[in-house]
């Protein structure tokens, strides 16, 4: 292992899937956990920060360094070991394997790793970073309730050994590994990102620390046995209400127990579907896709799992009637069974936040070519959110589309500025949005983390007094200010 | 007008080899649909559509293969059938054809029949034209559209290497369609409920019109599987550096040639 020259060969290693930009001169691949704790050790001597990298797939620029040291772990990336037994079975990785990888390590024994956050290239040291949410996270929640074990390690090189259960918080204290105990001020139930919950076990505390406070080096990921059944369905709807109201009896179908579990419910509205046939041409995937029916404006995509194959066909049987009651046509349905069918329905919703991505619109800064949201609320008021959004959109006068985890009510809203004066619209409708959905007691940030580019939105909805916890926190785990991130923008 | 669609079960991932028996250990594999009959289906059922016609799915192959007669059911299709017996098994192209048509002319009179162009295993295209042969009717192949259908004929645009040629052919006939557009569509809910618990006919050689065993599988099949290999084909394709004069005196004289010919 040795520091490298970032120019010119590894140019690319100072951006992510953010488009931003960042700045350093030296990266050190990691091929192992003693590296990283030599590296630590190191770079807390010289009083050097340090900037974790996954895949650099992340969406909010939490790789791109700020100077410093890059340490990337993408070769990291060997699978150690599978063990099964009658109550579980795990999977032991390296922080760089990716997901595809652990899915083909899965699938082979008929096993799956449920959280799913759909890039098959991030390395689950990410994943794990960024607390990401795939749409199967409506039955399974997030990433690291899958996680039972993990290496982690320090800020100052050393290395904890942490297995789910072994470090919980009671009320706002959690003891660490080191001897000492961390207290969560009471402060921070006023941030406008969740962070904390009571009796939280240190893992999930850390998950979505985006490098902060450590890094993870290994992990045990907890695998389960594929269901019998796997089905996928999209219901298209000519009409956003009907959309609406379909979601809404689904919502309450999931609030009861069933042998049949909803593991997902996706929502696409116009721009969407707009968007997937502007594209068509130019991808394999939407190019091998039928046409969309004729006259539908939004469409919902759910995955339903189980054993029992009847009980599963009852519960679709049921959600077509839902669909009927709302006004949809049968014919407006598409649906597939199976694992390897229902793959192209998950890629058709993994090319959306792929194609915005690549959507740039020449003459603006990349840093505000695109405005992209993941606030979230109470799930009841799902619809709500979604009125609001749209009810944003058509005072500002603005393009976006809107797209996610309806029934959770974790949905992205991506804004499309086309000049630059829609470019400082754009902010203005995000802080309007942002304050009415605080009022409500929602999340401003949910799924991809706060990286560099949301920092300015977090900063201004951010109480002082919650930073001045969040600093106290990082400071406990990071006192010397290794880890290049998050802090505060002056 | 009645149709019917040939579909196969072809291996999901790639398939060993029994190297004594010169045959493709599919079983070993796990089975998906052909993805160039999903193709064919769509043809189908676009023309039973237009004509108000019915589409019958068969496929020839073990009782695994009942699933992908259920896909075409799923997207469409009115009836199902699977010709299934041990006697058929490790039937080459010739056989397979032969074991088709057996088991089409006992289904009734097809005006049409549409096959996909090839499969992803055998990977032969001939068998098509084995089966139109052995029913003695014609067929068009490389489909890439089908343009008008009338009551005595059917017209279609054919994609060949040297370009496009439109092909009219009375019925009954065959089609062999290729991977074009329009996709294959994606079955309704209601659809794939129904074609999950419909009932796929099977017929199995004392259904057949010829009851002889000898007459199928490998027993007559005169091609043998040496070897699978993927064909590695590296020929390097040195750019012509030529002026706009000398391009096209060879544009002329390579015409002439192959009108010549
Ligand atoms: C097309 C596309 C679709 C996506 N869809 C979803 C989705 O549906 N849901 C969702 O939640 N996300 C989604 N994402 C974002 C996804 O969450 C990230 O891509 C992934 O989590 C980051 O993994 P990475 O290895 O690329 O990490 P990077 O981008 O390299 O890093 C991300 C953050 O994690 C930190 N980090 C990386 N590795 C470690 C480690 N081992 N220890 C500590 N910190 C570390 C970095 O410092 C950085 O802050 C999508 C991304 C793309 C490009």
């Amino acid at each position: 292992m040795k520091t490298e020259n970032i120019m010119p060969q590894y140019q690319s290693f100072l951006s992510d899937e953010s488009q931003l930009s960042g700045y350093s001169n030296d990266i050190v691949f990691a091929s192992n956990i003693n590296d990283i704790c030599d590296i630590l050790k190191q770079v807390n001597k010289e009083g050097n920060t340090v900037t974790v990298q996954g895949a650099r797939t992340g969406v909010v620029g939490g790789a791109v360094p700020q100077g410093g040291l890059v340490l990337n772990l993408s070769k990291m990336n060997q699978i150690r070991d599978k063990t099964q037994n009658e109550k579980s079975s795990i999977l032991r990785v390296q922080a760089g394997v990716t997901l595809e990888q652990i899915e083909e390590a899965a699938n082979a024994d008929n096993l799956f790793f449920a959280p799913n956050p759909t890039e098959p290239t991030a390395t689950i040291g990410g994943i794990f970073a960024s607390n990401a949410l795939g749409p199967n996270s409506l039955f399974y929640g997030a990433s690291s309730t899958h996680i039972q074990a993990l290496s982690w390690i320090t800020p100052k090189g050393e290395r904890w050994a942490l297995a789910r259960g072994d470090y919980r918080f009671k009320a706002n204290k959690c003891l660490l590994p080191d001897g000492t105990e961390i207290v969560i001020p009471a402060d921070l139930q006023h941030s406008p990102v969740k962070i904390f919950d009571e009796s939280m076990d240190l893992i999930d505390f850390l998950a979505g620390s985006e490098g902060a406070l450590g890094l993870a080096a290994e992990f045990e990921l907890r695998l389960l046995p594929l269901p019998k059944e796997i089905w996928g369905v999209v219901y298209f709807f000519s009409k956003p209400e009907q959309a609406s109201a379909f979601a809404k009896k689904l919502f309450e179908w999931n609030n009861n127990e069933h042998h049949a579990a909803l593991t997902a419910a996706e929502f696409y509205d116009q721009g969407v579907l707009e968007l997937i046939d502007a594209s068509r041409q130019d991808c394999t995937l939407l190019k091998a896709l039928p046409p969309f029916p004729a006259n539908v404006s939004t469409a919902i995509y759910t995955e339903l799992f189980g054993d029992d194959s009847d009980l599963l066909e009852e519960a679709l049987m049921q959600h077509l009637d839902y669909f009927s009651d709302v006004g949809g046509k049968e014919e407006n349905t598409w649906a597939e069974s199976g694992f390897s069918s229902i793959r192209r329905f998950r890629e058709l919703r993994h090319a959306i936040p792929s194609l915005l991505n690549e959507m740039v619109t020449p003459g603006l800064k990349n840093q505000e070519k695109r405005w992209e949201t993941d606030f979230s609320g109470s799930p009841e008021m799902f619809d709500d959110f979604l009125k609001t959004y749209n009810q944003a959109l058509s005072d500002f006068g603005l393009k976006g589309l809107i797209y996610g985890h309806v029934l959770q009510n974790k949905m992205h809203l991506a804004l499309l500025p086309e000049t630059t004066e829609q470019q400082s619209i754009c902010k203005d409708l995000v802080y309007e949005i942002s304050q009415w959905v605080m009022q409500n007691d929602g999340f401003l940030i949910t799924e991809n983390g706060i990286g560099l580019l949301k920092q300015s939105l977090v900063h201004d909805f951010m109480p002082p007094m919650v930073w001045a916890a969040i600093e106290k926190i990082r400071l406990h785990f990071d006192p010397n200010k290794t880890m290049k991130y998050p802090r505060k923008v002056e | 007008m009645k149709i019917a669609v040939c579909v196969k079960q072809v291996p999901a991932s790639s398939v060993p080899m029994d190297e004594t028996q010169g045959v493709l250990m599919r079983s070993m594999a796990g089975g998906t649909i052909n993805p160039w009959d999903l193709h064919a289906i769509e043809a189908a059922l676009q023309v039973a559509e237009q004509t108000g016609g019915t589409v019958t799915a068969i496929s020839m192959g073990p009782a695994s293969a009942e699933q992908t007669v259920r896909v075409a059911l799923a997207m469409g299709a009115n009836k199902g059938v699977l010709l299934c017996d041990n006697a058929f098994a490790g039937a080459d192209v010739y056989a397979t054809a032969f074991t088709l048509s057996q088991g089409l002319s006992i289904l009734g009179n097809f005006d049409l029949i549409v096959c996909g162009q090839q499969t992803t295993d055998g990977d032969t295209s001939q068998l098509p034209f084995s089966l139109a042969t052995q029913m003695g009717i014609p067929a068009i192949g490389w489909v890439k559209k089908i343009e008008t259908i009338t009551e005595s004929a059917i017209t279609a645009k054919q994609e060949l290497s040297s370009g496009t040629q439109r092909v009219t052919c009375p019925y009954p006939c065959l089609l062999a369609v290729g991977q074009g557009d329009p996709q294959p569509r994606i079955p309704t809910l209601k659809n794939k409920l129904r074609a999950k618990n419909a009932s796929v006919e099977i017929i199995g050689l004392q259904g057949m019109p010829q009851k002889e065993e000898t007459l199928y599988g490998l027993c007559v099949s005169p091609t043998r599987v040496v070897k699978v290999y993927e064909n590695n084909i590296q020929g390097k394709k040195e750019p012509l550096k030529l002026s706009s004069q000398q391009a096209a005196a060879c544009l002329l004289k390579e015409w002439e040639d192959a009108q010549n010919a």
